[in-house]
């Protein structure tokens, strides 16, 4: 029953992992998204795959449907993440993410992200909602695609796109301009259950442990502004538990003359709540990078923290895929922290 | 279907949340992928157009598949600037 909650989440990356290979298989079959029959699909979409990891080192509380793996690591804290996604209606999407923590992070030195849910077994559902509402003037469009077929007489089933106006960059650039992107809107809820074990001692140096279990809720809201990128406001409360203190004892051997160090965490986990308010920026920079600067401000420890999360690794099939996150906090005295991941693309409001 | 009406399916290939689809400028909703619409013969054409912002190389498709002779296909992978659009102009 103690590791009850580890295997449920460790169930739950190996069903994802599972399901990933199922959704990048040639045929594209099972993919959450796809409906085509079968006989146009293998002619129309060639070596398409569907399967995409959507949601930047999926930390963002916003981020469309996919689904995807994701190992993150520094130098304390690791951990292995799976995400689901699934489209509900037109206009929401339906996420779950599962994230354990993999090794023996060390109690005694807090995150730097400040997260007090990170050495916890997390269960993370989402909801979604995106209204964007782009437009075209098919008057402008028309005349595009009779001078397209001027000048390419022989392509009479032309299917005019941005995408096969390449050849000609002067119709393309008039084609773009026929093109109203629109400002995209966003919006999130997103509730935590996590659980996490505790060793500690009494008093009398007798050795106790037990589960606790997290929560945490989110708000997002954001927009995408053609040009720019997206510009997005989080806030999330979280109550939590925090390991007491660690000291070191020194204590005779087996009773002999030999002495011995031995650390204990004197007394039970305290319960700790936390607010956190975040501004994020997503933009991509052609197309080999992409940034998700992020800047959050804790009130009750009035703390601050800075991420910079930098895509800079390339995946043929799936794009962006992983880079460096450089993140500092105010808190006590200020640290600065660097992590690598990989798994997860960068997908949200490409420029 | 209601009589004089001709159905129109439209179906696509497509993980992005951001991906719309119009025809005559009125949304398009999908159902796992598919839209099936009743559509009255006019003398004029239906206009379908089609948006997507994602990252570059993300691949997508879209299809008419019923009628005949409204029939198309189209499929890309998003190139640097992460976008695509499209317009299609059909009878029925």
């Amino acid at each position: 029953m103690k590791l009850f909650w580890r295997l449920v989440c460790m169930t739950a990356l190996c069903i994802g992992s599972a399901q990933a290979a199922r959704d990048i298989s040639p045929d594209g079959q099972d993919t959450p998204t796809q409906s085509l029959d079968q006989e146009s699909e293998k002619t129309a979409y060639p070596g398409l795959i569907s399967v995409k990891m959507a949601d930047p080192s999926l930390t963002s509380p916003i981020g469309p449907p996919g689904l995807g793996l994701q190992l993150t690591t520094d130098n304390k804290d690791r951990k292995a993440k799976a995400k689901i996604g699934l489209r509900i209606g037109n206009d929401f999407f339906f996420d779950v993410k599962f994230i354990v923590p993999v090794g023996d992070a060390d109690a005694e030195v807090e995150p730097i992200d400040l997260d007090g849910l990170a050495r916890s077994s997390v269960i993370d559902l989402g909801i979604h909602y995106l209204s964007w509402n782009p437009k075209l003037d098919a008057d402008k469009a028309r005349a595009i695609l009779t001078e397209y077929l001027a000048r390419n007489p022989e392509k009479k089933n032309f299917v005019l796109t941005l995408n096969n106006l390449k050849s000609e960059p002067d119709l393309r650039r008039r084609f773009l301009e026929a093109v109203a992107w629109k400002i995209a809107f966003f919006a999130a809820l997103r509730a935590k259950v996590g659980r996490q074990d505790f060793t500690y001692a009494d008093s009398n140096f007798k050795s106790f442990s037990e589960q606790k279990t997290s929560f945490a809720l989110e708000a997002a809201a954001g927009v995408l502004i053609p040009g720019w990128g997206y510009i997005g406001f989080n806030f999330e409360t979280q109550k939590f538990y925090e390991a007491g203190n660690s000291v070191d004892l020194i204590l005779p051997y087996r009773g002999g003359p030999v002495q011995q160090i031995k650390s204990y965490i004197i007394g039970p986990p305290g319960k700790r709540d936390r607010n956190k308010l975040q501004l994020e920026y997503r933009k991509t920079i052609g197309s080999f990078g992409a940034i998700n600067p992020r800047i959050s401000y804790f009130p009750k420890d009035k703390a601050a923290l800075i991420e910079l999360p930098v895509y800079l690794f390339q995946n043929p099939d799936a794009g962006l895929n992983g880079g460096i996150n450089l993140a500092w906090t105010s808190k006590n005295g200020g640290r600065l922290g660097l992590a690598l991941f990989i798994g997860s693309t960068f997908s949200l409001t490409p420029e | 279907m209601a009589v004089g009406k001709t159905k129109v399916v439209i179906k696509i290939k497509v993980s992005s949340q951001f991906f719309r689809a119009h025809i005559d400028g009125k949304r398009v909703h999908f159902e796992n992928g598919e839209a099936a619409l009743d559509m009255e013969p006019k003398n004029k054409d239906y206009v379908l157009t089609w948006f997507i912002r994602d990252a570059p190389g993300t691949k997508y498709g879209i299809q008419i598949t019923e009628p005949d002779r409204a029939k198309m296909t189209y499929a890309a992978t998003l190139d640097a600037s992460g976008k695509d659009a499209g317009i299609y102009w059909f009878k029925i």
